[in-house]
């Protein structure tokens, strides 16, 4: 009887451990834009972001959360650009690509990759892309650094200002998630 | 003739300076005046949660909010800010974020405290399935100040 309420235990702790997610919703993005005639960025501290044990990844981004420094450029990015009253996030949803080398339990640093969908201005792309994941007690947190291009996504960056504002994006993922609480 | 060419030049001088002037205007980190809405939080969060998203989305995203609550959690994060407010259903978040150059005035506000917040409403996110990571429905408001 000891021995199957033992066994019980441990099966219900490892099915708790295999479900586990880290979540948080005060991730951070930025993204910078360099053209021939200007350069700036603009930061989001409003990111949602998940990991599973599993691999799962996803990333929820509300457009309208991205700071600019001056107001004009801050009204183009929402209402023209990104039109952002009908299309309010940009969302990622993937897998961390040969998950079986990462253990979000250990401490450490995993070089990863991950596939997955990109969902932005009503467009939908699948990408593969490179971050860390930087494990420790509690927390994991998701870096990374990628470009992505305007045209790819209906993003009409008007020929007037085109010498100012890039087709080309750089974006930095700068994420701490934690255990989520099952609810 | 020499009026004109005058008249034009103060003109195109003037629409230079205006034009450098709002293109080099700073953006604004916190809303302020007249709200768009004066909501009540229960019922703000209602109207998310049963109507469509483009419906609540078209409606609120880029108004400004404002409302009553009570502050659950306070997080910082890089200088900013975010308040998540108490919600009668624990799988409804409202995060209300504070720009880094306005957080001492959330830095005042404790978990349990009653506020009045002003935001810019950023717009509701839902689970897309069951599978969904992300399995709250989440309001997100930024630029947010605490009205006195």
């Amino acid at each position: 009887m000891k021995k199957i309420t033992f066994l019980t235990i441990l099966a219900l702790f490892a099915l708790n451990l295999d479900a586990q997610t880290f979540k948080t919703n005060e991730g951070n993005i930025k993204f910078i834009n360099k053209s021939s005639l200007e350069e700036f960025e603009a930061v989001n501290n409003q990111v949602t972001a998940a990991i599973s044990s599993k691999g799962k990844v996803q990333f929820r981004v509300p457009i309208n959360s991205f700071q600019f420094e001056k107001k004009l450029m801050q009204s183009h990015f929402q209402e023209n650009y990104m039109e952002s009253n009908t299309f309010p996030n940009a969302t990622f949803s993937g897998s961390v690509m040969k998950m079986d080398g990462v253990n979000l339990t250990k401490a450490g640093e995993y070089n990863v990759k991950v596939a997955g969908i990109f969902d932005m201005h009503g467009v939908s792309k699948a990408d593969t892309l490179s971050g860390k994941l930087i494990v420790a007690k509690g927390t994991v947190k998701l870096v990374s650094s990628f470009s992505i291009k305007c045209n790819d996504y209906n993003i009409k960056i008007p020929a007037a200002v085109s010498s100012k504002v890039a087709n080309e994006i750089k974006i930095n993922v700068n994420c701490l998630t934690a255990i989520a609480e099952k609810k | 003739m020499k009026k004109l060419i005058i008249i034009v030049s103060i003109v195109a001088v003037l629409g230079i300076i205006i034009g450098l002037y709002l293109y080099n205007k700073p953006s604004e980190f916190k809303s302020t005046g007249k709200p768009d809405f004066e909501v009540n939080l229960t019922d703000f969060t209602k109207e998310g949660i049963e109507i469509a998203d483009s419906i609540f989305n078209k409606k609120y995203v880029g108004k400004s909010v404002r409302f009553s609550g009570t502050a659950q959690t306070i997080k910082e994060n890089d200088g900013a800010i975010s308040i998540q407010m108490t919600t009668d259903q624990e799988e409804v978040v409202v995060l209300a974020g504070f720009h880094a150059s306005v957080s001492k005035e959330a830095k005042s506000i404790k978990a349990g405290d009653k506020v009045q917040l002003q935001c810019e409403c950023n717009g509701v996110s839902k689970p897309a399935d069951e599978e969904d990571l992300l399995s709250e429905i989440v309001f997100t408001l930024s630029r947010c100040s605490a009205v006195k």
